[in-house]
C-alpha cells in the first residue's frame, strides 16, 4: 500500500514558530498491471450487503 | 487505515440516475436509428447514432442531477448539542504568483470574523508559498508583517515559500502536512481566492469532531464579486442552479465525494495516512504529478474507509472566478489534462466503484464535446454516404415504395435534446419562483429573466468554448503539457485585437465549416448556424463578454446582501490599498512573526 515517504525540500522562509509535528504521508498505490485486472474491485455495499 | 465509512444511502439515487440516463439515450439511439433508417441504412446513420446515444447520455445525466437536486432539500447532519470546540485546525492558503494584499486582506478577514465567534484559539493561518515570482515572493513577506501586525497573528499566522514547487498545489499541501499536520486535528484547504465566515469555520471542525469517521467535509463555494459580463454570468450560474444541481450530485455521491480542492476540511490523520500521491509513471500530459489531485484524494480516503461528504446546508463559503471566456479556457485547460489523466488511475486497485464511475464522467464531460463535433461532421458529410433511394424495393412489385415519413419523429428527437438541455435550468427556476428562493436574486421576475438571459448567453458563448474544450483534449491526446500558468485574478477586461489572437482559429473553422455545409448539405446551414455564426464571430462575442456588466439582471443574493466576511475584506482591502500604505510596504516583518528572511 505504501513507499518510504519522501523528505520535503529545502524552504526559504518556513513556518516558523509552527510546532515541528510530521505526519508521514506515504505513497499511495494508483497503478495496476492493466485495467482489467482489477483484483481488488469493490462492488457497491448496497450490492454486497443486498440492501 | 481509517474508519469503515458508516452511512451513504446513495444506491436508489445513483441507480435511478443511471437507468433514467441510459432509458434517455437509448430512445435517442432508436428515434435517430429509425429516423437514418428511412431512406436505407448506411454506416454514417450507425455512427451518428452512437453520437447521439453518448451525448444524449451525458446531457441526461446533469437533467437527472437537477431534478435529485430539486426533490430534495439541504439538511445539516444529526449532531449532539454544541459546547465548544476542543480541536485545533490549521488554515491552509497555498498561494502562486497572487497579488498578496488581495489574498491576505481575505486572511484578514476570515481571522477578524473568527475572532467574533469566540474560537479563534482553535484556528491558525499558514500561508504556503509556492511563488516562482521573486518580487511577488517579496511583496509577500513584507505584508505578512503587516498582516501579522494588525491581526495581533504572531505565534497564529506562518509563512513560507518553497523553493521547489515539487507535486505542485498537492505537493504544497503534502509538505505542510510531513512538516506540522500533527499538530492540528484539521486542515482547512482553502485556495488564495478562497473567503469563508468564521461561523461556518467553526461549524466545519465541530462537524469533523462529532464525526470521527468523517474524513473529509466539503461546502459549495459560491462565485462572488464578478464584474464583466461573462462573470457574471457564471457567478449567476453558480449561485442560482449549482446548488441545485450539487445537491443532485452529493446525493449520488453520498460518502465518496466530492472534493473540490478547496473551501473543504480534512482530518490531518487521514488525509496524511491516505493522500500521499505519487507521481504517476511516464511524461506529462498522462505521467507525472498528478493536476487534478483533489479528485483523486477524494477516492483515495474513501479507499480508506473514510466519509467524504459535501455539506450543501453549509453556507458562508466563497470563491472567485474568471471573468472572461479566456481565462476560462485556460483554466479549463488544466481541469482538462487533469482530468484525462485521471484514466491511468481508474483501474487503481481497491477504490470505490462510484470513484472510478466519478473518473469517467470527468473523462467524458471534456470528451463530451468532441461527440457532438463528431455528430456535426458526421451529418455533414452524411449525404455522401446515403445510398439511392430505391422506389422499387419489392421485385416484381409494379408500385413503387416511398420512404416512410419520419419528420415527426426527428423533431421529436430535436426537442427532447434541446429539453434536456435547457429544462433543468427553467424548473430550477419555476422551483425557485415557486419557493420564493427568487426573492434573494432580485425578485421572481429578475430572477427569471436572468435564467432566460443566461440559457442565450451560455448557447452563444457554447460553441467558442466547445472549440477551446475540443483544442484542449487534442493537445492533451497529442502530449502537450500545458504547464502550471499562474492564475489572473485581476481585472479581464479584453480588447478586439487580444480576443482575435486568442480565437482567430476559430473564426477560421467556423469559416470552413459553414462553407463546407454550404456546398455538401446546404439542408443543414440553418441548423449550423447557431454554431457556426458565434465562432465566426468570436472575437466580437470575446471582447464583449470580457467587458464591465452594467445590466441589472443576474443579481446574486451576495450582491444585494454581501456576506459579513465580505464586507470587511472591502475595509481592509480600501485600507491597505489606501495612501498610508505606502509607508507599509517597507516595514520589515516583525519578529517572532513567523517568517524567516530569504
Amino acid at each position: 500500500m505504501s513507499s518510504p515517504n519522501t523528505q520535503p525540500e529545502a524552504d526559504e522562509g518556513n513556518l516558523g514558530a509552527l510546532p515541528n509535528a510530521p505526519l508521514a504521508m506515504p505513497k499511495q498505490v494508483l497503478t495496476s498491471a492493466s485495467w482489467f485486472s482489477l483484483r481488488k474491485f469493490t462492488w457497491p455495499r448496497a450490492i454486497k450487503t443486498g440492501h | 487505515m481509517g474508519r469503515t465509512a458508516g452511512r451513504s444511502g446513495a444506491f436508489i439515487p445513483r441507480t435511478l440516475g443511471l437507468a433514467l440516463s441510459a432509458l434517455a439515450a437509448s430512445g435517442a439511439f432508436m428515434l435517430f436509428l429509425q429516423f437514418g433508417w428511412s431512406d436505407g441504412l448506411d454506416a454514417m446513420d450507425i455512427v451518428r447514432s452512437a453520437f447521439i446515444l453518448i451525448s444524449t447520455f451525458w446531457l441526461a445525466w446533469g437533467a437527472v442531477q437537477a431534478v435529485l437536486g430539486l426533490l430534495s432539500q439541504p439538511r445539516p447532519p444529526k449532531l449532539p448539542p454544541f459546547n465548544g470546540l476542543n480541536s485545533k485546525t490549521a488554515i491552509l492558503v497555498p498561494v502562486y504568483n497572487e497579488d498578496p494584499v488581495t489574498v491576505y486582506s481575505r486572511i484578514a478577514a476570515m481571522d477578524a470574523s473568527l475572532k467574533a465567534t469566540g474560537y479563534a484559539r482553535h484556528f491558525h493561518f499558514a500561508i504556503l508559498s509556492d511563488t516562482r515570482n521573486d518580487d511577488v515572493a517579496e511583496q509577500e513577506r513584507i505584508w505578512f508583517g503587516r498582516l501579522v501586525d494588525e491581526c495581533d497573528g504572531a505565534g497564529r499566522m506562518f509563512y513560507r515559500r518553497r523553493t521547489n514547487n515539487k507535486g505542485r498545489k498537492a505537493g504544497n499541501i503534502e509538505d505542510f502536512f510531513q512538516r506540522a499536520g500533527g499538530a492540528y486535528d484539521f486542515a482547512l484547504i482553502l485556495d488564495a481566492d478562497s473567503l469563508m465566515e468564521g461561523t461556518t469555520i467553526v461549524e466545519m471542525a465541530r462537524r469533523m469532531e462529532a464525526e470521527p469517521e468523517l474524513g473529509l467535509l466539503q461546502t459549495l463555494p459560491k462565485v462572488t464579486r464578478a464584474k464583466a459580463r461573462f462573470g457574471r454570468a457564471m457567478q449567476f450560474s453558480a449561485s442560482f442552479h449549482s446548488p441545485i444541481f450539487a445537491r443532485g450530485l452529493a446525493m449520488m455521491q453520498g460518502d465518496t465525494g466530492p472534493f473540490w480542492g478547496h473551501n473543504a476540511i480534512v482530518r490531518s490523520r487521514a488525509f496524511a495516512e491516505s493522500c500521499g500521491l505519487p507521481e504517476l509513471p511516464g511524461k506529462p500530459p498522462f505521467g507525472g504529478h498528478i493536476m487534478s489531485h483533489d479528485y483523486v484524494e477524494a477516492a483515495l480516503l474513501a479507499r480508506a474507509g473514510w466519509i467524504v461528504r459535501l455539506d450543501d446546508d453549509l453556507e458562508g463559503s466563497f470563491e472567485e472566478g474568471p471573468e472572461n471566456i479566456i481565462d476560462h479556457a485556460k483554466r479549463d485547460r488544466r481541469w482538462c489534462q487533469g482530468n484525462l489523466q485521471h484514466s491511468k488511475i481508474v483501474g487503481a486497485p481497491g477504490l470505490r466503484s462510484w470513484n472510478r464511475f466519478v473518473f469517467i464522467q470527468g473523462i467524458l464531460s471534456y470528451i463530451s464535446p468532441l461527440f457532438w463535433l463528431g455528430f456535426i461532421v458526421s451529418s455533414i458529410f452524411a449525404p455522401w454516404f446515403a445510398p439511392p433511394v430505391n422506389y422499387f424495393p419489392v421485385e416484381g412489385w409494379p408500385f413503387p415504395v416511398f420512404p416512410s415519413d419520419e419528420t415527426w419523429k426527428a423533431i421529436g428527437l430535436a426537442i427532447g435534446i434541446f429539453g434536456l438541455l435547457f429544462l433543468p435550468k427553467l424548473l430550477v427556476a419555476a422551483d425557485a419562483a415557486l419557493s420564493g428562493r427568487a426573492r434573494a436574486f432580485g425578485g421572481t421576475g429578475n430572477a427569471l429573466s436572468s435564467t432566460l438571459m443566461e440559457l442565450v448567453f451560455s448557447s452563444i458563448t457554447a460553441p467558442i468554448l466547445m472549440m477551446f474544450q475540443t483544442r484542449s483534449v487534442l493537445q492533451v491526446v497529442f502530449g502537450a503539457d500545458g504547464g502550471w500558468p499562474t492564475n489572473n485574478r485581476g481585472d479581464g477586461t479584453l480588447g478586439v485585437g487580444e480576443s482575435w489572437t486568442a480565437t482567430w482559429w476559430i473564426v477560421l473553422t467556423g469559416a470552413v465549416v459553414l462553407a463546407t455545409t454550404w456546398f455538401l448539405a446546404p439542408g443543414l446551414v440553418p441548423w449550423l448556424l447557431p454554431i457556426a455564426v458565434p465562432m465566426i464571430v468570436a472575437p466580437f462575442i470575446v471582447s464583449w463578454t470580457s467587458k464591465s456588466s452594467r445590466t441589472n439582471l443576474f443579481i446574486t443574493p451576495m450582491d444585494l446582501n454581501p456576506a459579513p466576511v465580505m464586507q470587511r475584506q472591502d475595509r481592509i482591502l480600501a485600507a491597505w490599498q489606501g495612501p498610508v500604505s505606502a509607508s507599509v510596504v517597507t516595514q520589515p516583518a516583525p519578529s517572532g512573526s513567523g517568517v524567516t528572511p530569504a
